[in-house]
């Protein structure tokens, strides 16, 4: 046998890349414990030198604990049918609805991305094809029919329209970020950072429906306009959520404009009040942009996105606190989420149709840790803030803290205004929380982690590592 | 959509993991301390991220975690202990193949200078120019070390398989 050393580096390359790696939030997880391991040992140390004194420190009222978890003890959620085996060890695997079926995308160890459908009412696999997908999987949606799968690559992100039938691509792109992407029912928008380029395209049949200039560089996001009283497709991965709203808006050469994503026509284009610094954070919401401007006080600024053009100051962070995410949050509110020095996290409700002088929020209320980001279109009537210490569960109204929870959430009932709460790493209680009263009510347990798993009527189903399971929900 | 804190440290964890995994399998040759040593150098990197986060190549700052912590048997331990103690186990991996144990056993033996040029040279596909940089040595330094360890390491190999392979 013969071998150099490329050779013997190269299988060991190989062999590197078929180690299964936790996923980041397990990282980010476990550096939370580590830091507070620390800060709980100097904290014993500090009373042991004080001479038994008393040092007890508490986080802000509550919500600080997580919600009590329903006993594991639960009667099991009944499957709908066997698990549907992949035929292997998937690092990634991502399922979405079509009709009666469930498509499920899902990589193995080596990196090959295969796709399969399987029927809702009988669940077995259906035929296994090979896709064009390549990098780490990281979302996917059905839309027009198309199955849309976005990958995170070395060079940055590639979005692939799929054949659902056949796993054939129907057409592919690529951007720099997910943040050069908005995808909305019918069409998908992105910008090429190097020519600046924004582009329109049909979901559906992945034709090329308009081109504008934008501006090069890494620049402001695209933004869909989400819309408070609409339900769009939750975020999966770093891409979504999907808005049936009808702008992308954006910042082209210091002007906010906004595009109608199925021809490009400018329906808003306005110059800017101040100039960007670059370290700014947007969201679009209601019909307006607003724009995180750092500063030892933050600001946050609103344009409405209509005749009026108005702009205004309509939040100002208090001095020594930083600011996190912002998220729209019901009709005319929008959702900040900062925390300070000592890293004690809150969220606050502003009326962004009152005078900004007035300065006072709709409500304030502290979160359990440090805030990691707001949930976006998956609640109506709630909102989700996730924290190193849990999600936080709010309904919009003063005092309208609901419970903190430890593992994934998703949307459930939107009359009712509930989400189902899902087990964090292994098998776990899955329970409805209901936004307006506050109750839960323990649905029972599944043998499988809950992060990706989604309700779908009576089903709640749920791509594993090894297989695709479908259980049975009771009715509510 | 709003990236925050959190977003920036997963989409860098994305970006970087699969590399920095490579060369810590490079440096150990088993696949469950190369799990072990990457998740550790992420959660240090998380409990730092507002400062990292500002670095030219944060991805540079994790790869001198895991030499530290590759280097250092007892941190080695620590590490296993404290993600079995506190989180939930990861996938099965099967055991090495001959020529990686062979590979690893005879770079543990090389100086440390070598052994970081070569596994950033063989396994991250690092420029000459590059790895002098991250190393903070001359380019010919570099090539000193590369050189040499490839010649330490083929004999290293030719040794252990001595009769079976040859190795250039």
């Amino acid at each position: 046998m013969s071998a150099d050393l490329d050779q013997v580096f190269a299988e060991l390359r190989g062999e590197a890349d078929t180690v299964p790696l936790a996923s980041p939030a397990a990282a980010r997880r476990r550096g939370t414990r580590r830091t507070r391991s620390r800060s709980m040992a100097a904290a014993a140390l500090a009373v042991c030198l004080v001479g038994g004194g008393t040092a007890w420190f508490l986080r802000p009222q509550t919500p600080a604990r997580p919600a009590p978890t329903a006993t594991t003890t639960a009667r099991a959620l009944p499957r709908a049918g066997q698990p549907v085996e992949y035929g292997g060890q998937a690092r990634a695997a991502k399922t979405v609805l079509l009709g009666n079926s469930a498509y499920t995308v899902w990589q193995d160890t080596a990196g090959t991305v295969r796709l399969f459908a399987a029927p809702l009412d009988r669940p077995a696999a259906g035929p296994m094809r090979a896709t064009a997908v390549t990098g780490d999987l990281d979302g996917a949606y059905t839309l027009e029919g198309t199955l849309v799968a976005g990958a995170r690559q070395s060079t940055g992100y590639h979005v692939w329209g799929l054949d659902p039938g056949t796993g054939t691509t129907r057409w592919d792109f690529a951007v720099a970020s997910p943040a050069d992407l908005a995808l909305f029912s019918q069409y998908a928008v992105h910008r090429d950072r190097q020519s600046g380029l924004i582009t329109g395209l049909a979901v559906g049949t992945g034709k090329v429906m308009w081109t504008t200039p934008g501006d090069p560089g890494p620049g402001v996001p695209l933004l869909p306009v989400t819309a408070w009283d609409r339900q769009s497709k939750p975020a999966s991965g770093s891409i979504g959520p999907v808005q049936p709203s009808p702008q992308a808006v954006t910042i082209i050469g210091g002007r906010v404009v906004a595009l109608e994503p199925e021809t490009g026509d400018r329906v808003f284009d306005q110059p800017l009040a101040e100039p960007l610094v670059g370290t700014e954070a947007y969201a679009a919401w209601d019909g307006r942009l607003f724009i995180l401007r750092p500063g030892d006080r933050y600001e946050i600024v609103m344009t409405k996105l209509d005749a009026s053009g108005e702009s205004k100051l309509v939040w100002t962070g208090d001095a020594g606190r930083t600011f996190q995410s912002m998220h729209g949050c019901g009709q005319h509110r929008l959702c900040v989420a900062d925390e300070d020095a000592a890293g004690a996290g809150q969220v606050t409700a502003v009326d962004y149709t009152l005078d900004t002088a007035a300065n006072a929020p709709d409500w304030s209320a502290p979160l359990p840790g440090r805030v990691t980001g707001m949930a976006g279109g998956i609640l109506v009537g709630g909102l989700a803030v996730t924290t190193d210490a849990g999600t936080a569960l709010f309904r919009l109204q003063p005092g309208g803290f609901v419970a903190t929870e430890p593992g994934p959430l998703a949307s459930y009932d939107e009359s009712d205004r509930s989400v189902l709460a899902l087990p964090a790493t292994a098998g776990g209680p899955v329970t409805r929380v209901v936004f307006r009263s506050g109750q839960r009510q323990l649905l029972g347990s599944i043998p499988v982690p809950g992060a990706g798993c989604f309700p779908a009527g009576y089903r709640l189903i749920c791509p594993g590592s090894t297989s695709l399971s479908i259980f049975q929900l009771p009715p509510t | 959509m709003t990236e925050t804190r959190a977003d920036a440290f997963d989409a860098f964890y994305r970006d970087t993991s699969r590399r920095l995994t490579r060369y810590a399998y490079g440096l150990t040759g088993d696949a469950g301390e190369a799990q072990d040593l990457v998740q550790e150098a992420y959660a240090r990197a998380w409990q730092r991220w507002r400062r990292l986060a500002a670095y030219d190549d944060p991805e540079a700052w994790l790869r001198l975690v895991v030499n530290r912590l590759s280097s250092d048997r007892w941190r080695r331990i620590g590490v296993r202990r404290a993600r079995e103690a506190a989180a939930a186990p990861l996938p099965p991996v099967g055991p090495p193949s001959e020529n990686t144990v062979l590979l690893v056993r005879a770079m543990r033996e090389l100086p440390a200078d070598q052994r970081r040029a070569l596994a950033l040279h063989y396994l991250l596909d690092r420029s000459v120019a590059d790895i002098a940089r991250e190393l903070g040595a001359a380019e010919g330094t570099v090539k000193s070390w590369l050189s040499r360890g490839r010649t330490t390491l083929a004999a290293a190999l030719l040794t252990d398989r001595e009769g079976v392979r040859n190795v250039r």
